[in-house]
């Protein structure tokens, strides 16, 4: 039983740490390299010329504005490992980002990050996770092109950890973007912006840092929903787990409670104990899926990373983290769908009379009659799942709730088609234990004295109950 | 002689779908204090029914059980379990017992349900169990006792708590002949030397036949048993 409340919990925590820590990473990570921006000035897939920056820069002395150039490279080494190229002009960075910090360990020929083509300054995490020092060089791909940088030198605040830092001219030599930026920073007044903007040029746009945090919840507003879907999804799940576990645990058990009402304990008494007893099981099943889940999201951040790397930013995390969120998560979920899945049983098993709590068969009667129309409520809510499917259009939620409803609605189908399929299967059960035996009474019939009526009776009967067996195993 | 049980106009009638099936019709009787009281019937007669609605286990169709001076059919589910549990003790045909709980712990159980403190609780149970000639085998479950050793055990639970009534199901009905008389024999002598009230179902005119009292259940009536073999 705890197993069962384990794995259900284990499989929610699991997906929530993966997923949380990839977004909270790629919120630093873009917080970070905004820094005191408050509005950027980017173009279109060509970018923004070189020229703009010069001419923003001569306009006007009270804006402050930084030429960045960005990219995405592989390492061909460290699991090939997607890292981005932060090309900036250190000069011009200071009032914008502190990227230097605390040096930890630098050439001290640091004029090279200027003159030489390929330096690069990485962070202390990146450093230690892959045993990087100043001095050795990395080959990367860009795009179809390998190319070999080198480390200058390793600080402790890099603002990404999965950040290269070079200086502009570097970057744009490495990505094949010379004479191009993708983006100019600017600290700017509200006249300046007016400013600037009256003066852009056609396929150019200004906007406020906040506009571009708004841009980039946007593009990952659909894969936040996915994740919280899929969440969702195994939090389904292990509600079904939970409640299962219990129900089968508490059904198993029925009779004992039927003895015990038998000789004197009150309904309310037994109530309370099942109950009482599914929040403890479920409180140490939660404890149990937590640990199982910390261990299981080390697996399901590798894919949550990859796929959010493949399609929206670089954000590489090593580690998922275990949020006071996600263990309060765990310890409702394992407590309360084990209280939930306790209550009908608890209540059934308290409510009627001790004979029919002694008697399996009411039980089994009432299940047998109730499991068509709860098949009926079924099909209906699984046929509304459907239908809101279908006519979910783009929007993302009500496609989620949709498929909700339909597993929902399968789920009430459940007792009603394993009733049709142990009818089916007792059918074709019967059908092959009665060939066999048939040729076992074959065999024995040629034995003199041998009395036929009574063997075939026999082997009918038997063949009847064996169908039964199977039909029973298999449900 | 003072009654200890009296059924008013007690009936029982299953439902199942359109059909009706009566069980118990319209039953009145007293069942004297201090006696052995058979009911015999054939197989489906409504002997365990009645049997349950005397000890308010299951609920009467019409009518009403009274036990002493109290209600049992008036009484809420919870009163009922009380009164159930102080004054009641049942022996079921199939024994009953908890297996996941040893033999010293099944016998103790109504007296720790009681109130009783357990040291107390196991006392009573360990002179129970040596009086049905089963000492010594206190820490075994009930899967390593035979049927016979069974019933016996269950015998024990029921009067641990020296009850003012007795019902016994069947007590034989699961066991062989031999095993049946000398079990018989132990349930009636451990009545009789406390001076309890006994109600016991049977098939069996054999074994109705030490019974003080002897009622036949014929078509949902009680009626006196003529010890015809059914």
């Amino acid at each position: 039983m705890l197993a069962g409340l384990a794995l259900g919990v284990a499989v929610v925590t699991a997906i929530d740490m993966a997923s949380q820590s990839a977004l909270q990473s790629f919120e630093q990570s873009s917080e970070s390299l905004v820094g005191r921006t408050t509005h950027l000035v980017v173009g279109g897939p060509s970018g923004v010329p070189e020229e703009l920056y010069r001419e923003i820069r001569s306009a006007s002395g009270t804006i402050q504005a930084a030429p960045v150039v960005e990219g995405v490279v592989s390492t061909l080494a460290y699991e090939q490992r997607p890292l981005r190229i932060l090309g900036v002009d250190l000069f011009a960075e200071t009032p914008f980002r502190d990227h230097m910090g605390q040096g930890l360990a630098f050439d001290p020929d640091f004029q090279r990050f200027f003159t030489e083509p390929g330096m690069v300054i990485i962070g202390a995490e990146l450093a230690e996770a892959n045993s990087l020092e100043p001095g050795q060089t990395m080959t990367v791909q860009v795009d179809d092109r390998i190319e070999t940088i080198t480390i200058l030198g390793v600080v402790s605040t890099l603002v990404s950890s999965d950040v290269l830092l070079m200086d502009i001219a570097g970057a744009q030599e490495l990505l094949g973007v010379s004479g191009t930026l993708s983006r100019i920073d600017l600290i700017a007044s509200p006249e300046d912006v007016r400013a600037i903007e009256a003066r852009l040029p056609a396929g150019l746009t200004l906007l406020s840092s906040s506009e571009q945090r708004d841009t980039a919840e946007q593009l990952t507003s659909a894969f936040r929903l996915n994740l919280t879907a899929m969440s969702l999804l195994a939090l389904l799940v292990g509600v079904f787990l939970v409640y299962n576990t219990m129900t089968f645990s508490i059904l198993s058990r029925r009779r004992v409670f039927g003895i015990f009402r038998a000789l004197g304990v009150a309904g309310e008494q037994i109530f309370a104990q099942i109950v009482l007893e599914a929040a403890l099981v479920g409180f140490l099943g939660a404890l149990l899926g937590i640990l199982f889940g910390v261990l299981l999201a080390q697996f399901a951040l590798a894919l949550v990373t990859r796929t959010f790397n493949d399609f929206y930013f670089i954000s590489n995390v090593d580690e998922a983290i275990l949020s006071a969120t996600a263990v309060v998560k765990a310890i409702v979920l394992g407590v309360g769908a084990g209280v939930l899945a306790s209550i009908i049983p608890a209540l059934e098993a308290s409510r009627v009379p001790p004979v029919q709590v002694l008697r399996r068969s009411d039980l089994e009667q009432g299940a047998r009659l109730w499991a068509p129309r709860v098949g009926l409520i079924g099909l209906a809510v699984a046929a509304a799942g459907t239908i809101l499917f279908l006519l979910s259009d783009d929007s993302l939620p009500r496609t989620f709730l949709g498929i909700l409803v339909m597993v929902l609605g399968l789920a009430f189908m459940v007792p009603f088609a394993t009733q049709g399929f142990m009818r089916l299967f007792r059918s074709l059960s019967t059908r092959i234990h009665w060939r066999l035996a048939s040729e076992r009474q074959e065999y024995h019939a040629d034995r003199p004295g041998h009395r036929n009526s009574r063997t075939k009776h026999r082997v009918e009967t038997r063949a009847e109950r064996l169908g039964d067996a199977n039909a029973g195993a298999i449900a | 002689m003072e009654s200890v049980v009296h059924i008013e106009h007690l009936s029982k009638v299953y439902e199942r779908g359109e059909e009706k099936s009566v069980v118990l019709d319209d039953l009145t009787v007293e069942f004297p204090s201090g006696q052995f009281t058979s009911i015999r019937g054939r197989s489906g007669s409504g002997k365990s029914t009645l049997l349950n609605l005397i000890a308010g286990i299951d609920e009467p169709t019409a009518g009403q059980v009274v036990i002493g001076d109290n209600g049992i059919s008036q009484m809420s589910p919870r009163d009922r379990a009380h009164f159930r549990r102080d004054n009641i003790g049942f022996v079921f045909q199939f024994f009953n017992l908890i297996p996941t709980l040893t033999v010293l712990e099944n016998v103790s159980l109504p007296s720790e349900l009681s109130g009783r403190s357990e040291a107390e609780s196991h006392e009573r149970a360990a002179r129970l169990i040596d009086q049905v000639g089963l000492s010594g085998r206190e820490p075994d479950y009930p899967d390593r006792l035979s049927g016979g050793e069974q019933q016996r055990i269950a015998i024990a639970r029921a009067l641990v708590e020296e009850p003012v009534l007795v019902l016994a199901d069947e007590p034989t009905g699961n066991l062989d002949r031999i095993t049946g008389e000398v079990v018989l024999s132990m349930l009636e002598d451990l009545i009789r030397e406390r001076g309890l009230t006994l109600i016991l179902a049977t098939h069996s005119h054999l074994i109705a036949q030490s019974a003080d009292q002897k009622w036949a259940l014929l078509d949902g009536k009680l009626v006196p048993d003529d010890e015809t073999p059914f």
